[in-house]
Parts: C-alpha cells; structure tokens; sequence
C-alpha cells in the first residue's frame, strides 16, 4: 500500500538527517566512571562484558557437575512455551523445554468441554493439538460452517516461538484439511507485552487479544469491545471483508461465511424490499461488505440503479432488513416503495415534537432529524405470537418522507429545485410521523415556496400539506447566489459549487492546496446552516484572513477555529442576518477551547457559550478562537462577555491545574 | 563461551529487550552499551525531537542532551518492557522545557524558515524536501504522530496513551497526515 511507502520514505528522510554527535555526549558525561571510547565500538572480547564473562565462566565450571543434576530437573519442569488454541473454545496449553505438555487448561466454558476427560500429562504438543482441534471438529466447533482457528505461541526463545507456530501451523491445515471443509488457519508470535490487560478485561486469552488488539489497530471501524465477542471466524471476515492487514499474522485458507445468508442473499433481500426484483442485478452497480454493527453481523450494500443511490444495511443471518435509505436522483425522480395518496383534509397533526435527548442543560430548541435506522421490518411471517407494539415501526427514513412529499407537491426533486429545511420526528397516538420543511425555487412551477408536510412515517402516506409564499428568497442559479452570499458574510470564495441539502461553498486556496471547507450558507440572508471545521482549520484560518476582518485587531498570531455541530442549530439560524466574526482571547494558557451556540427559548435569544480548558505548563503560542455567529437584527460586541462560573481540579499525578470556564456571551439588540 | 553464547542470545532477543540490556549496562558506567544505544536509538530521537521544536539546531541540542541525561537515569530504570517509550519520554520533557526557555528569552518575531531547518551536506535534496514538508504541511499532533509511528514504530496505541488522546484520534490523524504528504509528494492540485 501507499502508505507503507510513504512511511519507508519518512523514515530513510530522518535517519540519513541525523547528526552524528555521539563523540561530544561521550565528552559531556559526568567524570566519575566514564571510560574511554573510540570511534567504533571496540572488539568484543576487549570489553567489560568478556573479562567479566571469563571470571563467571571459571566460576561455572567448578560448579558445573553439582548443578547439573538441579538443571535437568528444573528444565523438565518450567514452562518454556505456551501455545493458545482459540476458536470459539479457547484452550491453553504449556510445554517444556522439550515440547513435553505441562498443562492443558480451558479458558472458557465452551473449552470445558473439549478436554473433558481428556489427560495429557507428559504428552508430546503435537499430539496434544491434534487431540484437542480434533475434539473441537468432533463437538462442531470447526466445520464448514465456522472453520477458522487461531494458533498462538508464546516463548522467551524468539526463534523457538517462530519455529512451533509454523510447525502447528502445518499439523493443523492438514488436520483441517478434510473432504467435507477446508480451515482457515491463523497463527501468530506473542510479542506485546500489553495485552495482558486486554485480556484479563475482556476474559479471553492473550492470543486473542492480541489478535483484536492488530485489528482494532489497524482500522477505526471496530473498537475492542466490538472484536473481543466475535469468534476467531467472524474476526477472519470483518477483516477480509474490510481489507483490513493485520500485521505478523500467518494467514491459510478462507473463512468460512455459511452461517450467513451469502452476498446473493442479501442482495436478493435487498431486491425484494425495494421492490426491485424484477430487474437484472447483473446490470446494477453494487457493492457489498460483511461486517459488524451494534454487535451483530451485517452486510452493508450500496447500489446504484436507474440514477438512484440505494443503501441497505441488512442482518446477515436471517436477511431481515436493519436499516435503508434512498437519495434521491439529480434528474430523475427515483421509484418510492410505496405510492403516495394525497390526504387533503386531514386536521393539523399534534405539534409535540419527536422524543429526542436534550443534549445540554440550557433550554436547546429541538429539531433534530431522526439519523438513525428506522426499527427492521420482519421479513416473513412468523409463528410466534408476539404481543401488540404499543407504537407501530418505523418503515420510512426522513429521505423517503421528503420524497413522497416532493412527489405530492408534483415537484421534480432537483437540487436546484427543492430545499430541504427542517425535518422532525414525533409519535401521534402511537404512529410515527414526520414534519418537514422544504423550500421549492422551481421557477417554471412554484418559485419562492415554502411547503410544510406531515407524512406517516409507518405507512407512507400524506397526513397533510400547506403551501406559503416564501418570506425569504433563495436565488435559483449559481450567478445570483454568490455575490448575494459575499455580501451578507464578506467571505472570499474561489469555488463554489452546491449539495443536495442546500447550497454549498467550499473554499480552496491555491497556496495551501488543502481540502475544502464546506459552508452551507442559506442564500437569503447569510445564516450558516452547516459549518464543518474538523479537517481544514488552516483553510478556516487564511479564509478568515482573506476575509480582512483585521479591525478586530487580529493580525499578527496564530488562530485556531472550533464550530461546535451547528447542523443542530438550523432552526436558531433561520432569519439570520449575518456573519459575525467574534474574538475570545484567551490567555497564553488556554486551550481546548469549545464553545457552544444555543437558542434560548425563553429569552429568544442566541448565546454563545464556550468550555475553555486550562493547564499551567502550556507551551503553545495563544490561542484565539472565533466564532461566527449569526443574529437577526443584533450585533454582537466583545464587551458583553462575562464568566459566569469556572470549576478547578487538580491531578496531583499530572500537576496541572485544570480549570473550566463557562462564558456565557448574550447578544444585544441593538443594530 | 558461557559469554558467548549470552551475547549471541542478547543479539538474537527482540527489541525492547535488546535496549534494556543495553540501558543496563549503561547503569553500570558502560560508555559502549551507551554508544550502541545512541546508534540503535538515535533516528528515533532525533526525528521526535524535530516534529517538536522544528529547528534542526535545537534538535541536534536535544539529542545530545537526551543520551547525557539517559546516562545518569539509567540507574534508576526499571524495565516495563517499553524502553522505547522510556527514551522518548525523556527526549520529550528535555523539548518541553527548551521550548519555555526560548519563550522567556526570544521575541516574538518570526524566525526564517529557512534558517531552522540546516542540514549538513550529506542530506539528499530528496530527504530535506521530505522532512520540510512535514514540518509545514502537518499539524503539530499530526508531525508527531507521523513520527512516532514511521520512524520509532509506535503502534497507533502506544501514541494514543504516549500523547493522552484516544487512539481514533490518532488513525484518524495519521491517514490524514499520510494523505496530505502523499499529495505533496505527487505535486496535487485540487
């Protein structure tokens, strides 16, 4: 891979720049027992080690015949290797010197009863390993449903722990190597001495976690927690499934993925719930991958049919469908799995809003979009008798709601046509529902339209409609838009270019060569909608400076910026005036600034909070945040800052104060 | 031969063991083992101490203090089985308290970059653009990261608890970084 390259490059870079400078340490040393050096090391039976090495030798050899005897007995029975054989079972097994079986012990129930009854004192290790992986295939541990075992050496002799894990290696493939199924055999050296802890948490053997530990090292996707449940076959497909190398693991053979519904049965699952069955998969442009979500197995397919972007999350042992999604087409209007009916006179549905979590302890405006996977729909029908749910499923995703919506207003969603607002989610005597706002900038049909919608979440149709002239404006073509953008924030851009959500800009400057920043900015007044600063705060930083807001006096330092998930504040932003630009100096000890944007309810204002962490050895240069804010009708001046409240705590272990700061910045009204 | 064959199996060890053999002859005076350890570790340091100060004078100064400094606390090491972990702790305490000295004692105003990055004659053009490259293009988490894992082999766990943040932090710091000098080096454009 690239990666490793780029790595061998770095590497050569800083070893060929390193100065030589041992001659001048040598010399600096304290006087008391230095010795004198060359140049190169000297000859080694020059050194300390030899001379000190022929007296202890000397000293050995009369010794020698009266500890020989205490040797041969201590060898036979100290442990020099451990081996670990994990599958589901795990077992550990400990050897002497000679490979002669000290112990067998089972590491978890399933173990108990592979060596039930079994005695291997004295035993050669490869009996032993044939024993117990042959009593494993015997109980159905192994087999062509699940074939994949895990082989771990341990040994202080390095060369010995190599040499035993091939050796096992081999006597366990063509052990597993029988007419009906072939294994899948990993083996592996122990050579972290951390997993220890990993292994008492998690109660699995340090083979194991070893194994868990180079694959959650390897890739984000999956945390310890995820992996240490998993049986060494399902390890094996998370990690070719997901391309995942896993470092000094030997590898033979494919694990085996029977116990799932195959990459054919999902699709053909998939097919089936989208109401796609009728055509030809052949010609789909799919991908598809087993792997582990919330702790279950789970094949994630992505299709593209028709101009439309399908995305399935579906249970790999039974089929069932965990979560799907559908976005919408750029040109053509993409099939819905339900058709819409029209409900005209349906009454104005409750206005509670959906059961979210506040997230904070100040008064936050709920309008949270529903992101997570609606509840599976059983595919099938089942013989159990279950009891009524109390609140029916949820079968449409907030996109498949804006869809039907959309179709019912009789409007081709394009983005330049539509423009999704605000979707919510409540439960109206036990159905699901969705409220949404979109705006329509259709000039041939409803230009300048504000529509509201309630759809039912659970059967997909139209509760009712409302169509409003629009109080704001949002200019259809890319022309109008972003000299009326620049003048509302004053931002520079030399790129724009727009998302299905709303209009985007991105800023890219040729100097820094670096991604975009995307700014979803509402056209009509300059509100940001969405503001991701996670990855180019060196863009923010010469985006601001581009922006010459320098009459805050600004120049001169580093800047770092932090919006705190402004997608959460739409509804606060909506009406919004204009960009400001607010300066929060911070000491020279500051850091971890995060500030926080909320809409008070009660005193219908915009605060602006921040959490600012303190530490007394701070090295950095200041740190300055800026915030960009916006407000209808209100300026925000830098004199209206005030700590409200500060928290302090001291690690006696990390001698460092740290200190919270609450600042609370209230917006004026004045213009 | 007992000697011998105690060498050959010290050669034969693995790595960490290797360094805490030598970290305990240098607790007894040996100047040698000291040696050794300096040609074994010193890329190590070094390249640590340049993604922390980028200037290669102050780096230079580090390393040469780093060995002196490991010589007198040799005696006081106690074998974790991350000797590594050890060194590089001591390289980065020596980096933290030059950067509060030329903080007390410089101005404010901005060194030339090129100044702080001399490298002696023998360094390839290839390397000084590289290694320049991760001084401007990479954060300072992102520099560090990158050197710990390419040049020290840190695994991405070991930086998590090294540097005190969680460890998708660091992969996801890493790709990053990775990426940036990938792009840097095939000369992209957006």
């Amino acid at each position: 891979m690239n990666n490793r390259n780029t790595e061998n490059r770095i590497k050569t870079a800083f070893e060929n720049a390193v100065p030589d400078v041992l001659d001048s340490i040598l010399a600096d040393l304290p006087s008391e027992e230095k010795s004198h050096t060359s140049e190169k090391p000297q000859k080694w039976y020059h050194t300390k080690i030899f001379r000190k090495a022929i007296a202890i030798a000397a000293t050995f050899v009369i010794l020698l015949g009266s500890l020989f005897g205490a040797y041969k007995y201590h060898d036979a029975v100290s442990v020099s290797s451990t081996v670990f054989l994990d599958v589901n079972p795990s077992i550990e097994i400990k050897v002497n010197s000679r490979d002669v079986v000290l112990s067998v012990t089972s590491k978890n129930a399933d173990g108990d009863k592979i060596i039930e009854g079994m005695n291997f004192d004295n035993s050669n290790l490869d009996i032993t390993v044939n024993a117990i992986v042959s009593s494993m295939m015997k109980h159905g541990y192994i087999s062509d449903i699940s074939n994949s075992i895990l082989i771990s050496v341990n040994s202080s002799d390095s060369k010995k722990s190599s040499e035993l894990r091939s050796r096992l290696a081999k006597d366990v493939e063509r052990l597993l190597d029988t007419d009906s199924f072939s294994g899948a055999v990993l083996s592996q050296t122990m050579d972290d001495p951390s997993i220890d802890s990993v292994s008492e948490k998690y109660g699995i053997t340090p083979g194991k976690a070893q194994l868990i530990l180079k694959i959650s090292d390897s890739s984000e996707l999956y945390t310890l927690d995820d992996l240490a449940a998993l049986s060494i076959n399902e390890l094996c497909l998370i990690a070719s499934s997901n391309g995942i190398n896993i470092d000094d693991v030997d590898f033979s053979g494919c694990p085996s993925d029977k116990a799932y519904i195959g990459i054919d049965g999902a699709m053909e699952s998939a097919m089936n719930y989208a109401n796609l069955s009728s055509i030809d998969t052949e010609n789909v442009d799919s991908e598809t991958e087993l792997t582990l979500k919330d702790g279950i197995m789970v094949y994630e397919i992505k299709l593209n049919y028709s101009g439309n972007n399908y995305g399935f999350t579906i249970n790999a042992s039974d089929g069932s469908i965990v979560m799907f999604k559908n976005d919408a087409a750029e040109n053509d209007t993409p099939p819905v799995p339900n058709s819409s009916e029209a409900v005209t006179s349906a009454p104005e549905p409750n206005a509670d809003h959906g059961t979210d979590k506040t997230t904070s302890d100040t008064t936050v405006q709920n309008t949270e979009t529903i992101e997570t996977a609606p509840t599976p729909i059983e595919s099938g029908t089942t013989d159990t008798a279950e009891p009524e749910p109390t609140v029916l499923p949820v079968n449409f995703t907030p996109d498949d709601a804006r869809l039907i919506a959309s179709r019912h207003a009789n409007l081709n969603r394009n983005t330049n046509s539509v423009i999704d607002l605000t979707c919510t989610s409540y439960v109206d005597n036990g159905t699901p529902m969705y409220k949404i706002r979109f705006y329509s900038t259709n000039f041939r049909k409803k230009n300048g339209v504000q529509f509201d919608y309630t759809v039912n979440a659970y059967s997909g149709t139209v509760i009712s409609s409302k169509e409003t002239k629009a109080p704001y404006y949002i200019p259809s073509t890319r022309e109008v838009f972003v000299p009326y953008l620049r003048s509302h924030s004053g931002i520079i851009s030399s790129y724009t270019y727009y998302e299905y959500s709303g209009y985007s800009l991105s800023y890219i400057t040729s100097e820094l060569d670096l991604t975009s920043t995307p700014m979803c900015v509402n056209s009509s007044n300059g509100c940001v909608l969405k503001f991701d600063s996670r990855n180019d705060i060196d863009t923010l930083i010469k985006m601001i400076e581009d922006a010459n807001l320098t009459s805050q006096g600004m120049d001169g330092y580093e800047a770092r910026a932090f919006i705190s998930d402004l997608s959460k504040y739409d509804e606060a932003f909506f009406g919004a005036k204009r960009l400001y630009l607010i300066p929060v100096q911070a000491d020279s000890n500051v850091s971890d600034i995060n500030p926080r944007l909320f809409y008070d309810n009660n005193e219908d204002k915009l605060i602006l909070g921040a959490d600012m962490r303190y530490r007394k050895e701070k090295n950095d240069l200041p740190v300055y945040t800026f915030f960009l804010v916006e407000a209808e009708n209100s300026v925000f001046t830098q004199n209206t800052t005030e700590i409200i409240s500060y928290t302090s705590g001291e690690d006696q272990d990390k001698t460092e104060v740290t200190k919270k700061y609450h600042m609370h910045a209230y917006l004026n009204e004045n213009k | 031969m007992v000697l011998l064959s105690l060498v050959l199996a010290k050669e034969n060890s693995s790595d960490s063991d290797l360094i805490d053999s030598y970290i305990e002859q240098i607790a007894v005076g040996d100047t040698e083992a000291l040696g050794l350890l300096y040609h074994h570790t010193k890329a190590s340091v070094y390249s640590y101490a340049l993604s922390v100060m980028k200037d290669t004078h102050d780096a230079e100064d580090i390393l040469h203090d780093c060995y002196v400094k490991l010589y007198s606390a040799a005696k006081d090491y106690i074998s974790q089985g991350k000797p590594m972990a050890w060194i590089i702790t001591i390289t980065k305490n020596l980096c933290l308290k030059r950067l509060k000295e030329k903080k007390n004692f410089t101005d404010e105003t901005e060194l030339d970059p090129e100044k702080e990055l001399e490298f002696s004659a023998d360094v390839s053009e290839d390397d000084r653009i590289l290694i320049r490259e991760c001084l401007r293009k990479l954060s300072d988490d992102e520099r560090r990261i990158v050197v710990l894992h390419a040049v020290s082999g840190f695994l991405h766990r070991e930086i998590a608890e090294f540097m005190n943040i969680p460890l998708s932090t660091v992969i996801s710091k890493y790709n990053r970084a990775i990426a940036k000098l990938e792009k840097s080096f095939m000369g992209g454009k957006v």
